[in-house]
């Protein structure tokens, strides 16, 4: 059992995190506007900076922003915007009560905290899709699924690959479906390859037929005095083996070190299969 | 399907996705707002707007375009504005100054000063402004500098503008022109100007310089940012020290020849203290070390040895007891090397010299020895002389070894390199002198028979103790035992020990410092003294209990000496006496009685012992009355109490038959006491030629006693004293005269001798086989306590010891080896 004052402590996690999301609603103490279009959200410096280096960096300094108290932003979608502020208070958000698809809501959301850098909320958002993806049967085949996609390559970085493998390993399962001409409910979808270069690119590369390539095989011959046999062994650095020799049954309890007096040839061999 | 065919909300820009960016309307944006903020106009910018256009360029992959941009903007501004700002504080009279090109006078130098400070402010502003404005950029850029320089393993944007103020600012040529030094060497030539000024006492700016100092440390020589590349270490630390190197170079002649080694010192102390003060005001701590280094060597490590040589150096600080310059001497030395090599090795060679000037006058004192057979009184007081001196010697000695102690407590930090140097000086000068082991038995001998008179016992144990620690010095332990037990027989023997308790303490510090071994013998001999007195007690008992209860009876006090322990001067006689003392001395029959008597007490008591009388060594109080004379109490007969040798009393009974008037010639004497004749002319000479013990007469008379010399008793004899003590001749000790001291050296070899035999066996007994090498160091290394051998002494004792079929020869081995024969 967990000690008393683990108890204590998680209970005072939990009172820590109800505080700040009654911070959120009742808005008091509120020292920074956030404006997107016509919304405005009242929120905290000390928070809000606190866990988005963006709005750290807006409200340092000698820029307009940190005068004014007012971090006017652009080109977001303010549901995706008010969750992400629900996060940055409450380490989680629902989009239950949005009216997107939750796919194409979580890339968004993606995008929008790899873009403000809200800390670990683009990993939540993942996995979150990750989720919907996979138990939702069709949702693969859907046209927000496709629109995911599309909104994916060009809102996040190409260094994410959480994202696009989350996406991508849903895209390869289904390949032959999804990229047939002839079933015309997914000619959404092949439209939207068409468009996105980098995402059909990364496709294809998955659906080539992989290589798969052996260790490297050595040659050793056997020190036997009466044998002298040679062998291929996939034996690599550091590895402890006990090796007994198929001719001639020499036995030695020694490890690789010992072994690679005796290696005659280094051969990496790559065979398909 | 509950998602599918759902609205979807578009909000009214959405330009991300399929929205087209143009690239140069973007930075165009961008550049004009970087504009603003480096000419700090920025507090009407939006950072949300700069950043989303950054992030756009980004998301767009333009990541690399908008990096170079950034970099050729940066260039730009640093290349134009900023250089122009600097290069305007640097007219070519500072350069000529900077150069040593002009000669400027000292007002040109005020000028110059002034102007080198306008320099480092320029500087220090665009440095300033150049952080500030990067950190804003880096804000706006931080997209950029997380995403594409991550991903394509580039310096951040911060870095890069950095190493662009290297190479823009400090690299860069006042006007273009390659003669003079580029703005980073300028900066070091003003920061080292400055300094030389506040070395000469100047007060400077150490704000100013600091600010450039971090500016050095913060970039670096290439783009490796590696510690070692550190602009401050690769361009100002190593010209500061060379600068630095000079210039205490330089300081250390000039105080060499113009100040005392003291001033020296302080003046060194007070420049390290400078240095790290300004290590950590104006420069960098991480130099501090390195200069340290730079001050010690020029100033201690180059210099310690004429500075410890110079006139005023570690010899005249000692002569003038200089306690607090010594210390200041030893902490520079100590400083540089913990060994202290050049201090040591002034203090050993100003010991071996004060010592060796001691030995000198200790031999001026006990030089011109007159030959023995001269005038005998005179040769007496030249001995007495050399005793005194040998005293002086020793007390010499005693005060040049406080006086060391001293310094070392005092300025040297009782430091254990030094003190095992002092020691070894000490123990170096003591040993070149011959006869250090004789003085110091002296001088214990003439303290246990005057010195401790009238002395507290703290006293006393001070002066045993510095006894002790002397006899620590002393390498020929042998010989001083030799001397001490002959010193302390005669103390024992003449009852001329003011406390034998004293001795005794004596004795058990020698113990505790030499070991058993050594003062073995001379216990045996205080346990004969009270065994002796056992004895004489006993023996009064033992005439008592036989009745023979003679009021004329002679009292006799005995002392019986084991003859191994005590030394051979009391016990044997002199060997040109041999002849002599075969002949029996003759004692007269009232004192032959008491002898028998008490060799039947004793034999009855230890039997098989042989008692061997020693009438050298013997007193005997005499009654001897005088016939009448007038006097001014009228006609009275006068008795006196003599306190005489047992020889002198043999003679004194000659006269006792003899009728008044009658003579007796020496050789009369001598054939009628059989007293060997050195020891005869000795009494006689007490007895018949001291003026005040003058109880025989002599005729003729004459200092000399010849064999035809007659003697008469004295009735003429007068005195004040109802007792009188007659001395013999130079009885007590005193520093040996030459042929003694031959005899001496000839015993001491000769124990020696059975010494290094007995240790030869021992080992070889021990070890069976060994080399001629290995033997002769282990013997060296048993002897070493007790004397130093002789490495052919040892060599003579082993040829010595096959002869008498103690060892063999190894045949056949390489090495001469021997081989114990049991």
């Amino acid at each position: 059992m967990a000690p008393h004052y683990e108890q204590t402590r998680d209970a005072a996690n939990a009172a820590l995190l109800t505080d700040l999301s009654t911070l959120l609603t009742s808005e008091e103490h509120t020292d920074l506007k956030i404006k997107l279009g016509d919304r405005v959200w009242n929120v905290h410096k000390a928070i809000v900076c606190a866990r988005s280096d963006f709005f750290a960096k807006a409200c340092k300094g000698d820029f307009k922003e940190a005068k004014d108290g007012v971090v006017e932003i652009h080109d977001d979608y303010p549901e995706v915007i008010d969750k992400m502020i629900h996060y940055i208070y409450k380490t989680e958000y629902s989009e239950s009560d949005t009216e997107l698809a939750p796919v194409l809501f979580n890339v968004r959301m993606v995008a929008a905290a790899e873009k403000y850098f809200v800390k670990f909320l683009a990993a939540l958002a993942v996995s979150k899709l990750d989720y919907f993806i996979s138990n939702v049967g069709t949702a693969w085949g859907s046209k927000d699924f496709a629109d995911a996609i599309a909104e994916a390559y060009t809102t996040t970085h190409d260094s994410d690959r959480e994202l696009r493998d989350t996406l991508l390993q849903m895209v390869v399962a289904h390949a032959d479906m999804l990229f047939r001409k002839e079933f015309t409910e997914f000619a959404h979808f092949q439209d939207m390859a068409a468009k996105t270069p980098s995402f059909s690119a990364e496709v294809a590369a998955l659906l080539a037929k992989p290589l798969e390539i052996s260790p490297i095989l050595n040659i050793y011959y056997c020190p036997g005095d009466d044998c002298r046999e040679s062998f291929r062994s996939a034996i690599t650095d550091g590895q402890r083996v006990k090796w007994t020799c198929d001719y001639c049954g020499w036995e030695d309890e020694d490890d690789y070190s010992w072994w690679q007096s005796y290696k005659i040839a280094e051969l990496p061999v790559v065979e398909a299969t | 399907m509950a998602t599918r065919g759902t609205r979807k909300i578009r909000p009214p820009r959405r330009g991300l996705n399929n929205g087209e960016m143009d690239f140069e309307q973007t930075w165009a944006i961008l550049a004009s707002a970087f504009t603003q903020i480096h000419e700090k106009q920025a507090s009407k910018l939006s950072y949300e707007e700069l950043y989303r256009n950054a992030y756009k360029i980004v998301l767009k992959k333009k990541g690399d375009e908008l990096y170079l941009r950034v970099a050729e903007f940066e260039r730009d501004w640093l290349g134009s504005e900023i250089q122009r700002r600097i290069h305007k504080e640097l007219p070519p009279q500072l350069m000529n100054a900077l150069q040593g090109r002009s000669s400027a006078g000292s007002a040109g130098d005020n000028q110059v000063r002034k102007q080198g400070e306008r320099f480092l402010r320029q500087l220090k502003l665009a440095w300033e402004d150049h952080q500030t404005c990067m950190s804003m950029l880096t804000d706006v850029l931080m997209y950029m500098d997380r995403v594409y320089c991550t991903d394509t393993r580039r310096p951040s944007i911060f870095t890069t503008a950095m190493s662009l103020f290297r190479d823009c600012i400090l690299r860069s040529h006042v006007r273009g022109d390659d003669s003079w030094p580029d703005i980073c060497g300028t900066l070091n030539h003003v920061i080292l100007d400055q300094i030389r000024m506040e070395r000469d006492g100047d007060f400077i700016d150490k704000h100013l310089i600091k600010v450039n100092v971090y500016m050095l440390e913060g970039l670096y020589d290439s783009h490796h940012e590696v510690e070692e590349e550190k602009l401050y270490l690769t361009s100002f630390e190593y010209e500061f020290l060379a600068s630095s190197a000079e210039f205490y170079r330089a300081l250390g002649d000039r105080l060499l020849k113009e100040s005392d080694a003291g001033q020296y010192c302080r003046e060194t102390r007070n420049r390290i203290d400078e240095e790290n003060d300004r290590c950590r005001s104006t420069l960098s701590e991480s130099t501090t070390p390195k200069i340290q280094k730079v001050v010690e060597d020029e100033l201690i490590r180059y210099r310690m040895k004429d500075l410890i040589e110079s006139e005023s150096g570690v010899r005249f600080m000692i002569t003038n007891e200089r306690h607090d310059d010594l210390a200041l001497v030893f902490d520079l030395e100590a400083r540089v090397d913990p060994r202290k090599p050049e201090l040591t090795k002034a203090l050993q060679k100003i010991i071996l010299e004060m010592g060796t000037n001691l030995n000198d006058a200790a031999q001026v004192g006990a030089a011109a020895e007159v030959p023995e057979d001269k005038a005998k009184a005179p040769a007496d007081r030249l001995v007495n002389q050399q005793t005194v001196a040998a005293l002086k010697w020793v007390e010499d000695v005693l005060e040049l070894k406080d006086k060391f102690d001293a310094i070392w407590k005092q300025s040297f930090q009782s430091d254990q390199t030094i003190h095992t140097a002092i020691m070894r000086s000490t123990a170096e000068f003591i040993n070149s002198h011959p006869r250090c082991a004789e003085y110091m038995s002296l001088f214990i001998d003439d303290n246990m028979k005057k010195g401790i008179k009238g002395k507290t016992e703290l006293e006393i144990e001070v002066l045993l103790d510095k006894a002790i620690v002397l006899l620590r010095y002393v390498q020929e332990k042998d010989v001083f035992e030799l001397y001490y037990k002959k010193h302390l027989g005669k103390r024992l023997l003449m009852g001329r020990s003011l406390s034998i308790d004293v001795e005794k303490q004596m004795i058990s510090r020698m113990k505790m410092e030499l070991g058993n071994n050594f003062t073995a013998k001379l216990e045996g001999m205080f346990k004969d003294m009270t065994l002796s007195e056992e004895l004489t007690a006993g023996y009064k008992g033992y005439v008592a209990r036989l009745g023979d209860a003679d009021p004329r009876r002679i009292d006799l006090a005995i002392n019986v000496l084991t003859s191994m322990t005590w030394p051979v001067e009391t016990t044997n006689s002199a060997p040109d006496d041999a002849r002599e003392s075969r002949l029996k001395t003759i004692y007269p029959p009232a004192v032959e009685r008491i002898r028998q008597g008490f060799e039947n007490y004793y034999k009855e008591k230890y039997s098989g012992r042989m008692l061997d009388w020693k009438g050298n060594m013997g007193t005997a109080d005499v009654k001897v009355t005088f016939p009448k004379v007038p006097s001014k109490d009228g006609f009275k007969e006068r008795r006196h109490e003599l306190n005489v040798s047992t020889y002198a009393m043999l003679i004194l009974l000659l006269f006792n038959d003899l009728p008044s008037g009658a003579s007796l010639s020496l050789e009369e004497i001598q054939a009628r006491t059989n007293i060997p004749t050195n020891e005869l002319v000795r009494n006689l000479q007490s007895l018949a030629v001291a003026p005040k013990t003058r109880i025989l007469l002599k005729e003729p008379m004459s200092k000399d006693i010849k064999d035809t010399d007659k003697f008469f008793f004295n009735e003429g004899f007068m005195s004040k004293f109802l007792k009188v003590k007659i001395g013999i001749v130079s009885a007590g000790n005193r520093i040996e005269n030459d042929r003694e001291r031959v005899e001496t050296e000839k015993k001491n070899n000769d124990s020696r001798g059975y010494a290094i035999e007995a240790a030869v066996v021992r080992i070889m007994k021990q070890r069976k086989e060994l080399s001629h090498q290995q033997l002769v160091t282990e013997t060296i290394t048993q002897l070493n306590s007790q004397f130093k051998p002789d490495v052919n002494m040892i060599k003579k004792r082993i040829e010595s010891l096959i002869e008498r079929e103690y060892l063999e020869r190894i045949e056949d081995s390489p090495s001469s080896s021997y081989r114990y024969l049991a």
